[in-house]
């Protein structure tokens, strides 16, 4: 846990449960969180890239996303990186497009 | 342990009997400590006075339908009743859990959108259920010519079917029919039956998070307004890709997919993980026994959406972030699948 910011390293979001148990927090299996979460991030670059997006971890738990510009913003969880991608890029996210990333067009209302 | 506030959403079209449903349920000892929030399309006051048995945990939405502008009032009202829920010096302290009961002609789905997306109520509020009233009398009627009263139903994960001891009432088999007909894998009760139990309906546990199963075909694509599939899954799902796919579909289109569901096996994870959503707002997965269910698949409830299109996305996604082996051929070079396949149950 970082004593600094009271984060505990492990995001208890739905899409966090890359673990063993339906602990609240995995210590047992960090490791393992930690290895499946640093591929979600590899994963999660490639697809934000063509956005001129970077992703990183923040203390295991939250992601933060930089554009080129070096402006950067915080996603406490998987589920606010697609807002903070599309404000940051001026693009759609839309994995029902053919190449995930949409046309440029306004952003949906919801997150 | 989960902590929060347990909620159920009472849903249902006008007359149905979602009041009578909730007022003998506070009746009861189990229900007593249920606190509650009414709106009632233009008829502000009397579910309030029916209400009186927990009058002091009533918090009456005044100002007309869910749907529209008064959703900060929902998101008030339930902050106030986790306050009050929480203070035990206070009238309302120990509540155990909250009920929200729908206008008739509510869409329930923006309810749960304002919970999603407050992030206080979040921490403290806990979707237990959504309960969609079916009146044996009306219901088939409502269901067939009122798109309200299928998107009610399509969103529950309970259907309970009122007024089948009138004379009027259809047959409760043809009830079900039309409500599987929406929502294939629905828990659909009969408020006659000798079985049925209120407390296994506005309680508030578990039922979410109980075992998915598939639905054994698709329901037929009469109604373009919603719609109802299984998609099979082979072999593990890569969860990380997984999770960055889904994620980015609820953002984009949660509006529009109703509910989600699954059993998966996945690369995280020896034993199979189910998963639930209701619109933007997904639940914890929960870890089955690794003998629990059979092949791995998920069940949309979408609006709108069609299966191939979400067969298709998948498959890119996976193929996108390097791991595209987990769904069938065809589809990842873009031809549709056999329309109504669904794994072995």
């Amino acid at each position: 846990m970082c004593e600094v910011c009271a984060i505990f390293g492990a995001g208890e979001h739905w899409s966090d449960f890359a673990r063993q148990r339906d602990d609240r927090f995995p210590f047992e299996d960090i490791l393992h969180y930690r290895a499946e979460r640093r591929r979600r991030i590899a994963m999660l670059n490639a697809l934000v890239q063509p956005l001129g997006l970077v992703c990183e971890d923040w203390d295991g738990e939250a992601l933060a996303l930089t554009d080129a510009r070096g402006r950067t913003k915080i996603a406490p969880t998987l589920g606010d990186v697609w807002p903070i991608a599309e404000s940051l890029s001026g693009r759609g996210i839309d994995p029902l497009s053919e190449d995930f990333i949409a046309p440029m067009r306004e952003a949906p209302a919801h997150g | 342990m989960d902590e929060r506030l347990p909620l159920i959403v009472v849903t249902g079209f006008l007359g149905s009997g979602k009041t009578t449903l909730i007022r003998r349920f506070i009746e009861t000892a189990e229900g007593g400590d249920s606190g509650l929030m009414v709106n009632e399309f233009g008829e502000a006051g009397v579910d309030h006075r029916l209400l009186v048995h927990a009058s002091e945990a009533v918090e009456l939405i005044d100002g007309g339908c869910l749907c529209c502008a008064r959703r900060a009032d929902v998101a008030k009202a339930m902050h106030d009743l986790v306050r009050m829920a929480k203070d035990g010096s206070r009238a309302g302290g120990g509540l155990r859990r909250a009920i929200l009961e729908t206008s008739g002609l509510a869409d329930p789905a923006p309810v749960i959108a304002t919970l999603a997306r407050d992030p206080w109520l979040k921490a403290h509020v806990r979707l237990a259920s959504v309960v969609a009233v079916v009146d044996a009398v009306a219901g088939l009627r409502n269901l067939e010519h009122r798109p309200e009263a299928r998107r009610q139903v399509a969103i529950a994960d309970t259907v309970v079917i009122t007024k089948g001891d009138m004379r009027a009432a259809e047959p409760t088999a043809r009830l079900a029919a039309a409500v599987r007909a929406i929502s294939p894998d629905a828990r659909i009760l009969d408020i006659q039956d000798e079985t049925f139990r209120l407390g296994d309906v506005l309680a508030g546990r578990e039922s979410l998070h109980a075992p998915p199963s598939p639905f054994l075909a698709d329901a037929p694509d009469h109604d373009s307004e919603v719609s109802s599939f299984t998609l099979p899954i082979e072999g593990a799902l890569d969860w990380p890709a997984f999770t960055l796919w889904l994620s980015a579909l609820l953002h984009a289109h949660g509006d529009r997919i109703l509910r989600v569901k699954g059993l998966l096996r996945t690369t995280s994870s020896d034993r199979p993980l189910a998963i639930h959503g209701v619109q933007h707002v997904m639940h914890p997965p929960t870890h089955l026994s690794a003998d629990d269910g059979g092949p791995s698949f998920l069940v949309f409830i979408a609006r709108g959406i069609r299966k191939a299109e979400i067969e298709r996305s998948l498959a890119r996604a996976l193929d996108l972030c390097g791991s595209g082996a987990n769904v069938p051929e065809p589809v990842r070079r873009g031809a549709p699948l056999r329309e109504g396949a669904a794994p072995a149950a």
